[in-house]
């Protein structure tokens, strides 16, 4: 299989999960850096799990992405006049939410909930153990409760 | 479990999910940039019409500007701490014999040892120095401008590297808020590929900003600052830093130590790399290929991202000797030595501590990685196990996690700054116990000490493995989680004349 054709048979999974660790705005910019990177790295030709590769490139991608973007884009956005109001799609409050968590357990509550992995597989997905999915996910529990109470 | 929470993070979730943009198309055109020599990486950013976006021009630029001698005699020259003249061209001066200071620097050059991303030479940093007959009242702009002029006008020489740069051209430096500035004649701009450019472009740029207080430079072409080297039409405008370059870079670059550097115990070692999941191993080995201390250490990124690396690493050696720093990666597919780069160096003696030969004096117990066993002795590099925020606290400084919050893996840590060994006496009738599943859940068993020491290489040092990446893990180590492995820790237990007692492997999930 090709490049391309690896690239075409996850890169609409690759982008939601970039969604999910730094929103819609940088979400391709994210992934095609990764994929950029990752194609062209030496150790490429010798992966044998290319979506569990690509998803830990996305990954390590957003966590080098300025955090504070995500923020300043939903500041924006609060802050915009009716007339250049965010587009119907842009749900400004989930952004909002997102933000609360770190990179780690945005992933694990992408993969958990839309994707519907258990820890297991989450783990193995993103190259960790599966306590520390599991811690995340506790995390972002926490916090999301903490938010969705307010 | 609370069904109503786990509804409203899905729907969350989904919400998130749709926000989604198109995939953008197959980055086809950037692979093709970063793939072929003749264009280069994707920065600094190839534009063929380069000719059209001009060159800014340096007069008035308050910046002093240094010029080493014009032929390719090295020069002696550093900055006066009074010539302060803007545009000034200082010439090389006469000075008085006798050297009075001297100046240390990294030089970067070529090497075929190390394989760089396209095939071709690798980038090494080379220590050198630079005698002075005059006080340097500027160490880091004295280094800077000694470590430029042997880059461009000294060149590899007969070292066996490889330099990029025309031959018998002269540099001169400048610095201005913090901002190097280099400046070279036009014979610069000429001869070789854009692939040899991008590789000159990184040498000079490397060579810059090796030093903190100054990690960005400007090109400038005979006295005029330049935003394009126009022969091969590489954007070279706002100042470059190493991260420009990163990507012509092999996977692992070694910055410390350099090439030829005496080293003493502890060895700094450092520098970037992309390498997956950023884990990366060193050695120090004599060049007779004892090795003197060996162990892991993690980048601040990996797995397609580039992140810097640093180790302390101490040794121990009687006399001075010739020996080998060596940095590379274990292949994720069957854990064998991947960008190994390798720099020959001198390792002073007696830089270490002595080795105890007895072990801790207090009875106690200890975690440790194992460096060599036998039934008699057992050479240990100690560690400690930290949980909670401690272990957060110490991985995160360690670079082992991106942050605090993220937190480490099942909630603990096992800290290794040290690496230092200790040859610790076995007792007789020490106890050796070993996790195992075979009972369904994870838990002890004593084991006899031949069954423990077969688990291990017949010299007695362990598998270069972590407990968890070894590839096909035949009998009778199945079921023991990797205990003959380089990774796996162990608990001590030492009597009160010091000597262990008792081995026990500490299981890791």
């Amino acid at each position: 299989m090709t490049d391309e054709e690896i690239y075409r048979k996850h890169a609409d999974d690759l982008v939601r999960f970039a969604t999910g660790l730094v929103g819609p705005f940088d979400a391709a910019d994210v992934v095609s850096d990764a994929c950029l990177r990752t194609f062209g790295s030496r150790g490429w030709s010798t992966v044998t799990n290319h979506r569990a590769y690509l998803y830990r490139s996305v990954l390590n991608q957003a966590r080098s992405h300025h955090r504070s973007t995500l923020r300043r884009r939903v500041r924006e956005l609060r802050a915009a006049e009716p007339a250049t109001a965010p587009p119907q799609e842009v749900d400004v409050d989930v952004l909002a939410a997102i933000d609360r968590l770190s990179v780690q357990q945005r992933a694990a509550v992408v993969l958990t909930y839309w994707e519907d992995l258990a820890p297991g597989d989450v783990a193995s997905r993103l190259g960790v153990s599966e306590g520390s999915v599991k811690r995340h996910l506790a995390r972002a529990r926490s916090r999301l409760k903490e938010l969705l109470d307010e | 479990m609370n069904d109503r929470l786990d509804s409203r993070i899905r729907e969350l979730t989904y919400r998130l999910m749709y926000m989604a943009p198109e995939a953008p198309p197959f980055p086809e055109e950037s692979m093709t940039t970063l793939q072929t020599p003749s264009r280069g990486p994707r920065r600094p950013v190839l534009v063929w019409a380069a000719a059209a976006l001009g060159a800014l021009v340096l007069v008035g630029v308050p910046v002093l500007l240094l010029r080493s001698s014009e032929t390719a005699e090295p020069a002696t020259t550093v900055p006066p701490a009074s010539s302060t003249s803007t545009t000034a061209e200082t010439t090389t001066t006469t000075v008085p014999v006798g050297v009075v200071a001297f100046t240390e620097f990294n030089v970067y050059f070529l090497s075929d040892e190390v394989e760089g991303p396209n095939g071709d030479a690798g980038l090494v940093a080379v220590r050198r120095s630079q005698d002075h007959t005059a006080p340097v009242e500027d160490p880091v702009r004295a280094a800077l401008f000694d470590a430029l002029t042997s880059l461009v006008v000294d060149g590899p020489g007969d070292s066996g590297l490889y330099s990029s740069i025309p031959e018998g051209i002269a540099v001169g430096v400048g610095v201005e808020d913090g901002i190097v500035t280099v400046d070279l004649p036009a014979a610069f701009e000429s001869g070789g590929g854009s692939a040899m450019m991008f590789s000159r472009l990184a040498q000079v740029v490397f060579t810059a900003t090796q030093f903190p207080e100054l990690d960005a430079m400007r090109f400038s072409i005979d006295g005029q600052i330049v935003d394009v080297i126009t022969s091969e039409g590489i954007i070279v405008d706002g100042p470059q830093s190493r991260d420009n370059y990163l990507d012509l870079l092999q996977p692992i670059l070694v910055d410390s130590p350099a090439i030829g550097a005496v080293v003493e115990s502890p060895v700094t070692i450092g520098g970037v790399a992309n390498v997956f999941e950023a884990a990366l191993a060193y050695e120090i080995t004599t060049a007779s290929g004892d090795v003197l201390a060996d162990g892991f250490t993690n980048a601040t990124c990996g797995t397609g991202c580039w992140g810097d690396y640093t180790v302390e690493v101490p040794y121990t050696l009687e006399t001075e000797t010739a020996g080998f720093v060596t940095v590379f990666a274990n292949s994720p597919e069957d854990g064998r030595r991947i960008n190994v780069v390798s720099y020959p160096v001198t390792l002073t003696g007696e830089g270490g501590e002595t080795p105890e030969t007895t072990p801790a004096a207090e009875p106690g117990r200890e975690i440790a990685f194992l460096t060599q066993v036998s039934a008699t002795e057992i050479v240990a590099d100690s560690a400690e196990m930290l949980t909670g925020d401690e272990a957060n606290q110490a991985a995160f400084e360690d670079g082992v996690i991106g942050s605090v919050d993220e937190g480490v893996p099942n909630d603990y840590y096992i800290r290794n700054q040290d690496d230092q060994l200790r040859t610790l006496a076995v007792a007789d009738g020490v106890t050796v116990v070993l996790q195992t599943s075979a009972t369904g859940s994870v838990s002890g068993v004593e084991v006899p000490m031949d069954e423990w020491l077969a688990l291990f290489k017949a010299d007695g040092t362990p598998w270069d493995y972590e407990v968890d990446e070894v590839p096909s893990w035949p009998e009778p180590h199945m079921g023991y989680f990797g205990a003959g492995t380089k990774g796996a820790p162990y608990w001590l237990t030492f009597d009160a004349d010091g000597n262990v007692i008792e081995i026990e492997q500490q299981y890791l999930p």
